[in-house]
């Protein structure tokens, strides 16, 4: 199937509100899908594999378009543009674990269309963004026609191409935690060519006591080392409640790449590769975290 | 069913109407003419059909033409001619950044957007910009090297 037109027929709709979505949600159920930045429909359009009848634009939304703050973290409208997360001075001062992590998606062309809730829904496991949110324990917000629901990010997220959302529904916000006093975060991708998706993506907190101990710790490992990213508990119950030295995040690090379930057909690396390269991913990440405990402000 | 969209193409005002699974390059290049915007990989990995819509670099073969309805695009043909070309497109040619060509008008768009923002850009700044436009003859140096010429007199310009 070529690239250059799209074949398929549908009936198009710019809703201006998240209940008149719904409303066509409801109506064409299946035959149904909601269309943000397109970077990645429309691919899979064009050659066929997806064949819409009725395609819902979000774009006309405002209310799903936005960056604010408030107590306890973070709100990111879904059809926000990765261009919108990294040219936003309160993410790049006050969650660059985003910002790093937005950055890293795609070519400069693909984040001035490409939209979180997008990224975020279609669910490809080597997607950059959803590690970082999940290391700052973010939220999904959705709405339906029974109203509005939220979902840890992590179970929102169930598989490839799988998520959380019933017919009907559709996501509206990521709402992601302010890391605590005394955290540093860090995120690390590796891939063949800045434009790749990811062969491996890292993201980690580390948030201290005050006596200096780790008090609390995400370690979250992406880029098609299982069905969806794989946060490692076990990474972070070896390292709450220590002091954080070298050798203790090197066995962290250990304990996150035993983990990992990448599939022996994986196109970028293979298993045993992505298994090595993790250990060293995780352990730099780690002491650049806790680097950044030390710097205060900057997480 | 067809939909009535306008928008703001190199200056001027054009209405049209399309239907909703038409592409933005498709309607640029067939519907106005305008052949400079080059249909590559059709999946928004090589950045030959990059257009900028409202200032930014997009990919138009991943563009609905529906969804450009009330925007200004540029295309490399509303930036020079070949009597007055712009700083940059002077600067390719004169560098030797321009092999087969087929790269250029999408190159240079992502270069436009990037010294519109930035008119000192750093090294690493320029190929962040254009990491998502292929090339498959210069090996980008030259590319590189026609960025920073035109940067370094379109700054001279100014002062």
């Amino acid at each position: 199937m070529g690239t250059r037109i799209l074949l398929n027929d549908f009936e198009y709709f710019e809703p201006e509100t998240i209940s008149d979505a719904i409303t066509i949600l409801a109506k064409y159920r299946k035959d149904a899908k909601l269309i943000a930045g397109g970077t990645d429909l429309l691919v899979d359009m064009k050659k066929g594999k997806i064949k819409p009848k009725y395609l819902v634009n979000l774009m006309k939304i405002l209310d799903l378009r936005y960056i604010t703050k408030d107590k306890r973290g973070l709100r990111i409208g879904a059809t926000t543009t990765f261009r919108e997360i990294t040219a936003s001075k309160l993410i790049k001062r006050e969650y660059p674990l985003l910002f790093e992590a937005a950055e890293a998606m795609g070519t400069v062309q693909i984040r001035n269309m490409a939209t979180i809730g997008g990224n975020i829904c279609n669910a490809i496991p080597s997607a950059e963004i959803p590690p970082a949110l999940v290391a700052l324990d973010a939220v999904a917000k959705i709405a339906g026609r029974r109203g509005e629901r939220s979902l840890p990010l992590e179970e929102f997220l169930m598989g490839i191409g799988k998520i959380a959302l019933k017919s009907g529904e559709l996501l509206t916000e990521v709402y992601a935690r302010s890391p605590p006093p005394r955290s540093g975060t860090a995120f690390l991708k590796l891939s063949r060519t800045t434009a790749d998706l990811a062969t491996l993506n890292v993201a980690v907190r580390v948030t201290l006591e005050k006596n200096g101990a780790c008090k609390e710790a995400r370690v979250v490992v992406g880029g098609g080392v299982g069905p969806t990213l794989i946060r490692s508990k076990k990474a972070e119950a070896l390292l709450k409640g220590k002091v954080l030295k070298e050798p203790l995040i090197e066995k962290a690090a250990q304990a996150a790449s035993a983990q990992l379930k990448p599939r022996p057909t994986s196109i970028r690396a293979s298993p045993l590769y992505k298994i090595e390269v993790c250990k060293v991913l995780v352990k730099r990440a780690l002491l650049k975290a806790l680097e950044r405990t030390k710097a205060g402000g900057a997480r | 069913m067809k939909k009535e969209i306008e928008f703001t193409i190199n200056g001027e005002r054009r209405k049209l109407i399309v239907k909703p699974n038409e592409l933005l390059l498709n309607v640029i290049r067939e519907d106005l003419g305008l052949t400079g915007t080059k249909y590559g990989c059709g999946t928004g990995e090589c950045g030959a059909c990059t257009v900028l819509v409202d200032g930014e670099p997009v990919v138009s073969c991943l563009t609905l033409a529906v969804a450009a309805d009330k925007k200004t695009i540029t295309t490399i043909e509303g930036i020079g001619t070949s009597e007055n070309p712009y700083p940059l497109q002077l600067a390719f040619v004169e560098t030797g950044a321009v092999q087969c060509g087929f790269c250029t008008p999408g190159m240079i768009l992502s270069a436009k957007a990037l010294l519109d923002k930035n008119p000192n850009p750093t090294e690493n700044e320029i190929k962040q910009a254009i990491a998502g436009n292929l090339c498959r003859c210069t090996g980008y140096v030259k590319i590189i090297e026609a960025i920073k010429l035109a940067a370094e007199r379109m700054r001279g310009r100014k002062r």
